[in-house]
């Protein structure tokens, strides 16, 4: 048997998390125009400059067209035929007052994806948000946070109870004009996680959303808003998952961190919403906008994500390296099987001096699958004595995928320095046969040799995640054989 | 002489449009070492790999039976459950798996083939630490990723200790002395007389009668062109060193 | 992609001018063609990925035409005048080309050149059929607007098909460009065909006659069959008004050898298509790009490599050298296609700025479709290294000889893989005339003839 043959054999067919949630749901008609806004504002009860804010980003959305330069194949969305809101109907107008009045068919749920509510079941050391299609359900470990002075609560509450702080940092990473994804998330953003780390606190915990698809023919449009002040720690974690279904849902996210003056933030990502079946029917779109401002001297921002989900991802978490002496990473695994294409990479900007960064890629791509790296590196010419290290490696497993590597170097001053190192291979027969000479039948050996490679990505999740990240991509290459 | 563990019957073998082994036959009974020497190109490589099953050799004539059983039926991973343990001449690199994971799973599936329960992470590592020391390797390899930055040496060594972890029933060293200067021999050596056992039998594929001085063998095949020409006691490695290959070649011809 | 409006009446013009010679009617049709596929292509402009870091605006705004052939009236150069140029090697045959058209007055003679050894103004007279037949063979990838505009005044430049033998000669073509007003474009083409097992040597060749504006857009072909095995060098050293946009296709036949050598010292505004197609078994090229970029030079190398069959060895070097405010770009490709295993493709791009002004981008990019294959690119960007100038300053060197040294030595990695020692030894000089303490450079450096 060929490694190709094997692989084949190999391939995943088991999304264990394609469930449907029946639950009454107060869903919007399909359509996007002023209405819409009004409606999504009207419901969250938000203020006007919010309201305002959503319907610029609607006009000037309404002057966009959909890039077409990432390596990705896929029909034309029509905007016009998703709605965009979607929340479960609450047993009390009001929501839920406390996590004992959450409707026990979300808290199932969430139990049944490994997330569970109740803060004595939780994992220990993280507090979670639940998000369920277009609003958050439930946040764990409030009080114990606001103890500290950290905010950690739906971003719908925060423009309630925090305006000021929103409203300095809503945009300012991301803004409403950024890109054609982000400008259509600015103007029907539903909800999403925020948090706020006041000056030299450590979180004690770690930070979590858990994003959810449920419903059918809407799309999902999160906001996450990470403020890290001067001299703050926090570490983030995110996952998703969907239903099983035919059609394509959209998911249009935005997320922004803004670490301060020796203020570190870690953002790590599961990513594992629907790729779609065998044949790429159904899928998550993930058109997603993640960007990090390190504002002061010395602030660190590190994203960590491992995509094995969607049946198209789209994504570039970035850095901006703006204070002197501030640290941007990236570390990614991205796997595409079946039909599933992702183009995903970082964009790192060095403006201020003594600015580092570190990217380390890994695509893995089998079946069908399209893996596309895509990276800008960019060293003004103010960001003297600048670094970058970039590593991509991919690795293929079978002879009717793609992977692919578009860097794009600038650098404008002579004292720094950029280095970029890419490889592409598969799994070499000798390695197998090693494998299987020390016992180990097909399947085992593949995914240990996945996992070797994936080493270097794995290392920066948190422990809990790197558990995970494992197990999922265990599945990804659970088969027939054996 | 005990129960031949490992019995070869005419063997004929080779990738396609070419036949290395021409006709092999070996007896090797369990506790014994048994060397295996020839000139270059002569298939003692080929047979090494047509042992551990590797897919690029096909048998198209004879046997191999391994402790009774026909391995021709077995996958490389089943005859490794089943106690045949390949030290690799050329030992691969895994990049980004440790020692400890590589061994961790390896173990575990010999284990769940033999349907024994799989070792616990302690006693997994008790149990590696208990090799290292046998055949006296830094038990510190095991942080490493397998073979990767190794030197030649270091490989090899890995090897006898991946031996020792694995405790097969027969272990193949396929020219595990080639490129070893003398003190790296005398450890691997060392390691292996180490893993002598009344039940585990050892085939020794050497180019070079110099090992033998360390692994002592109880009989030395010499291998000429796919087939066995000569069988002998330990001196016929020196008679081999002494007048070469030709001279043995020509004599078994006679 | 802007359309068309500068110099159009213009260009209408000179065409119309120019089919005026006699040309046959399949030719004037395919000039035509051309022209249309400009017009309806446009004018790349920096929303175009593939030009996002060079502009043509310098050339669009310009009135550069074109002249024909007996049109060139350049002023008198003597075969003495020429001998700077040369390469002093032995077997070197040159061919000399003004603004585009050749000069066999002050080319070698005839009966030195080899068989199949002719320029293709002589050759659309002699063997059309033969033309056309390369023409349809090379013009199989997908070509620019750029290439389309050469297309549409395709009147001369060298055509190379000699037949096998055991000591080819070292073809030089020499294309001179004057400085006139109005500013003259040379939209050329070579057409390099080696036979079966054969092998060719060729060097082309870019230098200004004056100090004035000129452009040349051209395309060479280089169609290596079965088993043969082609050197081409390309060197680039025409005037900093200059502009030289370049397409340099090669179409490699099973287990043959290209290696492509373009060296960009001189001109102003460059930009050097490279499109290497590997579609025999086997086949091996070799590209190894240097640019030398000071002033304001702007130096954009763009390179695709596609491995279209199995076993295809690639390997592609640029070394990038931008001092005071020179700009550098290196976009390179390598595509492998669904079936193309076991290619072995090895891309390599490093950078030396030498002052804070100078810019580079780079991207190295891999577009790989077949599983069971070896592809790896990298490239920095970076400045001196600061350990090894001091260093040498310590054993006595001046800090700007050291510098220069250094940055020689970056460069001469390039070098060091043309394996003809008449070019290398041509390149050391310009390099070293354009580093400063040149000449004591140039001491430290020859090489021994």
């Amino acid at each position: 048997m060929t490694t190709t043959d094997t692989i084949q054999d190999l391939v995943p067919d088991k999304y264990k998390y394609g469930f449907v949630t029946a639950i009454d749901a107060d869903t919007a008609p399909p359509g996007l125009n002023e209405a819409t806004i009004h409606l999504i504002s009207d419901r969250k009860q938000e203020p006007d400059w919010l309201r305002q804010w959503r319907l610029k980003a609607l006009k000037h959305w309404l002057t966009m067209k959909p890039p077409h330069w990432a390596f990705l194949r896929y029909p034309e969305i029509d905007y016009q035929a998703i709605s965009y809101y979607s929340a479960p109907k609450p047993a009390r107008k009001d929501g839920p007052q406390s996590l004992d009045e959450i409707d026990p068919q979300i808290r199932q749920t969430y139990e049944k994806l490994g997330i569970p509510l109740e803060e004595q079941k939780a994992l220990a050391g993280v507090a979670v948000d639940a998000v369920f299609d277009s609003v958050s359900v439930a946040t764990t470990f409030k009080k114990k946070l606001a103890e500290l002075g950290i905010i950690f609560c739906p971003i719908s509450e925060a423009v309630r109870d925090h305006p000021d702080l929103v409203r300095q940092y809503l945009g300012s990473v991301v803004p409403y004009t950024d890109n054609f994804y982000a400008t259509l998330n600015s103007a029907v953003f539903s909800d999403g996680s925020f948090a706020y780390i006041p000056k030299g606190v450590r979180c004690p915990m770690e930070l979590s959303t858990y994003f959810r698809i449920n419903a059918q023919r809407t799309g999902q449009f999160e906001r996450t808003l990470i403020v890290a002040d001067e001299g703050a720690y926090v570490s983030y974690l995110e996952g998703c998952t969907a239903p099983m279904r035919d059609e394509n849902q959209l998911h249009a996210a935005v997320v922004e961190l803004v670490a301060l003056k020796d203020a570190t933030i870690k953002y790590s990502t599961i990513q594992n919403w629907y790729p779609g079946d065998a044949q790429g029917k159904g899928g998550i779109y993930n058109f997603v906008t993640k960007r990090g401002a390190c504002r002061g001297a010395r602030a660190h921002i590190s994203w960590t994500q491992v995509e094995t989900g969607s049946a198209i991802t789209w994504k570039y978490p970035s850095c901006i390296l703006q204070g002197d002496d501030s640290v941007g990473e990236f570390y990614s695994v991205a796997m595409t099987n079946h039909h599933q294409q992702a183009d995903t990479g970082t964009k790192m900007i060095h403006i201020g001096q003594r600015t580092r960064s570190t990217i380390v890629s890994k695509g893995i791509s089998g079946g069908h699958g399209q893996n596309s790296y895509r990276g800008l590196v960019k060293i003004l010419p103010g960001a003297r004595h600048s670094r970058n290290y970039t590593q991509c490696d991919s690795l293929l497993l079978g002879d009717q995928c793609g992977a692919h590597t578009f860097p794009y170097i600038e650098v404008r001053n002579s004292s720094s320095r950029a280095e970029h190192e890419a490889s592409t291979s598969k799994i070499a027969e000798d390695q197998l046969f090693y494998c299987h000479q020390r016992g180990l039948d097909e399947e085992n050996a593949v995914a240990l040799i996945v996992n070797g490679f994936c080493r270097e990505v794995f290392k920066e999740l948190p422990m809990e995640f790197a558990v995970e990240a494992n197990k999922l991509l265990a599945i990804s290459l659970e088969g027939s054989v054996g | 002489m005990g129960e031949p563990l490992l019995q070869i019957e005419d063997l004929h073998a080779g990738i396609p449009g070419r036949e290395i082994l021409r006709g092999v036959n070996l007896t090797l009974p369990a506790g014994q070492v048994h060397a295996l020497m020839g000139p270059n190109g002569s298939g003692k490589s080929t047979l090494a790999q047509v042992l551990a099953g590797r897919e690029d050799y096909t048998i198209t004539q004879g046997r191999i039976l391994f402790a009774g059983q026909d391995l021709a039926a077995l996958k490389p991973h089943e005859r490794a459950a089943a106690g045949l343990f390949l030290a690799f001449q050329y030992p691969v690199e895994i990049p980004g798996v440790t020692g400890m994971q590589f061994l961790r799973a390896a173990v575990n599936a010999v284990r769940k083939q033999r349907g024994e329960p799989e070792l616990d992470p302690v006693a997994m590592l008790k149990r590696l630490r208990e090799a290292a020391k046998l055949v006296d390797c830094n038990p510190d390899t095991l942080k490493r990723p397998v073979n990767e930055g190794f030197s030649g040496g270091e490989k090899k060594r890995n090897e006898v200790f991946q031996l020792a972890a694995l405790a097969p029933r027969l272990a193949v060293l396929d020219e595990t002395d080639s490129g070893l200067d003398i003190d790296a021999l005398q450890v691997v050596a060392k390691g292996v007389n180490a893993l002598r056992r009344p039940d585990r039998a050892f085939l020794v594929i050497t180019h070079y009668q110099r090992l033998l001085n360390y692994i002592v063998p109880d009989v030395v095949h010499v291998l000429v062109e796919g087939r066995i020409v000569k069988s002998g006691d330990r001196t016929l490695a020196l008679d081999l060193e002494r007048e070469g290959y030709a001279a043995v070649e020509e004599k078994a011809a006679v | 992609m802007v359309a068309v409006a500068e110099q159009p009446d213009l260009y209408d013009r000179d065409l119309q001018r120019l089919q005026r010679h006699n040309a046959p009617d399949w030719l004037c049709d395919w000039r035509q063609r051309q022209m249309q596929r400009f017009r309806t292509l446009g004018w790349p402009t920096m929303k175009d990925e593939p030009w996002r870091f060079t502009s043509l605006k310098p050339v669009m705004d310009t009135p550069y035409t074109c002249v024909g052939p007996g049109e060139a009236h350049a002023a008198a150069i003597t075969p003495q005048a020429l001998e700077a140029w040369k390469l002093h090697q032995e077997g070197e045959r040159i061919l000399v080309f003004v603004d585009g058209h050749y000069r066999a007055d002050l080319s070698s003679p005839p009966a030195d050149l080899p068989q199949g050894v002719t320029s293709l103004a002589q050759a659309l007279r002699d063997t059309p059929e033969d033309v056309q037949a390369v023409l349809r063979r090379a013009n199989t990838v997908a070509m620019d607007a750029l290439a389309a505009l050469n297309g549409a005044f395709l009147l001369d430049g060298a055509c190379l098909q000699p037949a096998r033998t055991d000591t080819p000669p070292l073809l030089h073509l020499l294309y001179l460009a004057t400085s006139a007003a109005p500013p003259r474009v040379s939209h050329f083409q070579n057409l390099i065909v080696v036979p079966e097992g054969g092998q060719i040597t060729v060097v082309e060749h870019d230098v200004s006659l004056g100090a004035g504006r000129h452009w040349c857009n051209g395309i060479t072909h280089l169609l290596a069959g079965p088993n043969s095995h082609a050197r081409y060098y390309l060197l680039e050293e025409s005037n900093p008004q200059a502009v030289n946009t370049r397409l340099i296709h090669a179409h490699l036949d099973r287990d043959s050898r290209v290696e492509l050598h373009p060296a960009l010292l001189g001109g102003g505004l460059v930009r050097n298509n490279i499109h290497g197609v590997l579609d025999g078994e086997g086949s091996h090229l070799l590209v190894n790009g240097l640019f030398v970029g000071r002033g304001q030079q702007h130096l954009d190398n763009h390179m695709r490599i596609v491995h279209a069959r199995p076993r295809g060895e690639s390997h592609q070097f640029y070394q990038g050298v931008l001092g005071e405010e020179a700009q550098g770009v290196f976009a390179g490709r390598i595509v492998v296609q669904p079936g193309a295993q076991q290619t072995d493709a090895k891309q390599t791009n490093r950078n030396l700025l030498l002052s804070d002004e100078a810019r580079m981008n780079t991207q190295p990019q891999l577009e790989i479709h077949a599983d069971d294959v070896k592809c790896t690119h990298g490239a920095t960007v970076g400045r001196l290294d600061q350990e090894a100038v001091y260093y040498l300053q310590t054993r006595g060197l001046p800090l700007e000889l050291a510098q220069a040294l250094m940055t020689y030595a970056f460069a001469a990695q390039g070098l060091n893989r043309m394996n003809i020692a008449a070019v290398r030894r041509h390149l050391m000089r310009q390099l070293s005339a354009k580093l400063p303490h040149g000449r004591e450079l140039a001491q430290m450096i020859e090489e021994p003839v």
